[in-house]
């Protein structure tokens, strides 16, 4: 069997299979490592006192109280509307620029040092910018997350499409494909890949970039409550919130990473740091 | 003209076209005259505030906290790299987790360093470590993994010691790798120093830019933001030329 992108299947990699699984002592240290995180947070709670460190349970508590009075959902809406917002704007612009950019060899050559020298960049010192020109509220959060996370889409996307190899194209040619079907057939299952993994990142910066915003100048967000309760001083329900973002962030990534793997999972080994 | 000078030139032009709008487009009325100020106006404004000394310090303090969290991360993320390759199941244990690191907002734990730690330069420090010290180990352990076998039975082959297969081997041959995890740390301290000053502090050039946007000192906010932009850009072009230096024109 062979995909699209025309890279014959290697004989699958020896997989464990479900019966060694358990036995797989990296397995069960791998799914004990969240637990000991938990475990570390309750021994510094105690050591420290919960004026510093709040309890795993106190946290919880915190969280669900906040449930239970409407702020919790209410604020994290707030969160998840600006995400929504920013992430979309992120991927249509990141996917239609880098795949331009990746296109024409020239625009590549040019824009490239710029894209990554932008990527670089302590952006989150601009976001006055972004007030300025959509003033309080939602909007500026979202195009300012957007700021953030289009760069990682870009990059991926450009190189994803500048490495679709020119025999793709010869093929293409010689079976009259026409244009639409070169697109859908040979350049987006080429593409996808790398295109995954730049969407993975971009979410991760988006988020960040959401989250950044709302500390700064905001009224609601999951952000802004981060900054009232140190000036609150509620460690219960800091440590509950930095726990929540951080929880939801690893799902989502972990979501990614399976669909990464499950398109590359015939392809050859492509090695991403992060 | 041959086609490298080509796109050399374009590259310039399309510089030199986005800082020309930012002159231009407040000249023209295009945009509001009390947010946008033209790039000149800026850039005497920043003159004044170094002559003044008001830049000083926060540009020390910037400057303290960015060399401090750069250099942890150094040190502990090199060693931290060179464990994580020579045990081999930590590495296969943590690496969805490593993988996973960046895809957190690590910044969210800002807030909480504060709460611990005051308000004073080791949050910041510590933030901007956090942030940078994951790109060093990943780099590093990467690196390690990446010298080549036969590297190494030639240095069995010269019964070098353990030490010596180490130090004269796996570093220099990591060093690529080591190095692309330090520009890494550097630029990603930068952001975490800069970030944690403009959310929530009382020194540094990002407490600078948040300081004039909330007194309605535009002027002098858009000059902190032209510090660190400039700063940033300087670093970057630093980095790619000792690279350059270091492996030839990639």
């Amino acid at each position: 069997m062979s995909d699209a992108a025309g890279h014959a299947a290697r004989p699958s990699r020896s997989e464990p299979d479900k019966a060694s699984f358990w036995q797989d002592p990296v397995r069960i240290a791998q799914l004990l490592f969240p637990l000991a995180l938990i475990a570390l947070w309750q021994i510094l709670s105690v050591v420290l006192g919960d004026f510093f460190v709040a309890s795993p349970l106190a946290s919880l508590g915190a969280l669900l109280e906040g449930i239970n009075d409407g702020w919790l959902g209410g604020n994290a809406s707030v969160t998840l509307i600006a995400l929504v917002y920013a992430y979309l704007l992120a991927v249509g612009f990141g996917i239609v620029i880098g795949f331009l950019l990746g296109l024409s060899r020239f625009a590549y050559e040019v824009f490239e040092p710029i894209v990554i020298a932008l990527y670089a960049l302590p952006k989150v010192a601009l976001y006055p910018l972004f007030l300025f020109a959509f003033g309080l509220g939602i909007a500026a959060q979202a195009w300012f997350a957007m700021f953030f996370g289009v760069f990682p889409i870009i990059i991926f996307t450009m190189n994803g499409t500048r490495n679709v190899s020119q025999v793709m194209f010869k093929v293409a040619r010689s079976l009259r494909l026409s244009r639409l079907q070169l697109f859908r057939a040979i350049v987006f299952p080429a593409i996808l890949p790398s295109l995954v993994a730049g969407l993975r990142l971009g979410f991760g910066v988006t988020f960040l970039g959401v989250i950044l915003s709302q500390m700064f100048a905001a009224k609601s967000g999951l952000g802004f409550i981060l900054v009232q309760s140190v000036s609150l001083h509620d460690m219960p329900q800091l440590y509950g919130l930095v726990a929540l973002l951080t929880l939801f962030a690893f799902l989502i990534n972990g979501a990614f990473l399976l669909w990464e793997r499950s398109l590359t999972r015939n392809r050859p080994m492509q090695t991403t740091a992060f | 003209m041959s086609y490298a000078a080509r796109v050399r030139l374009t590259r310039w032009a399309v510089i030199l076209a986005a800082i020309a709008t930012l002159e231009f487009m407040p000249r023209l009325g295009l945009g509001d005259a009390i947010t946008l100020i033209p790039l000149s106006e800026i850039v005497s404004e920043l003159f004044e505030l170094l002559t003044e000394g008001e830049l000083m310090p926060h540009l020390l303090a910037t400057g303290g906290a960015f060399v401090l969290s750069f250099l942890l991360a150094g040190v502990t993320g090199v060693p931290l790299g060179y464990l994580l390759w020579r045990y081999r199941p930590l590495k296969r244990t943590l690496d969805p987790y490593l993988t996973t690191y960046y895809a957190i907002p690590i910044f969210a734990f800002y807030p909480l360093l504060l709460a611990i730690l005051g308000f004073n330069i080791l949050p910041i420090v510590a933030i901007s470590w956090a942030w940078a010290v994951v790109a060093v180990v990943l780099n590093t352990s990467i690196g390690f993994g990446e010298v080549p076998q036969v590297l190494i039975k030639v240095g069995r082959s010269m019964n070098l010691s353990r030490w010596q297969i180490i130090s004269r081997i796996f570093f220099p041959a990591a060093v690529p790798y080591i190095f692309t995890g330090l520009k890494l740390g550097m630029v990603y301290s930068l952001i975490g120093v800069i970030a944690s000053e403009f959310v929530l502090s009382t020194q540094g050039l990002g407490y600078l830019v948040s300081y004039n946007y909330l007194n309605f000192r535009t002027a002098a906010m858009y000059s902190a933001m032209f510090v660190i932009l400039g700063l940033a850009i300087l670093l970057n072009l630093a980095l790619t030329r000792i690279e350059r230096r270091l492996y030839g024109h990639v």
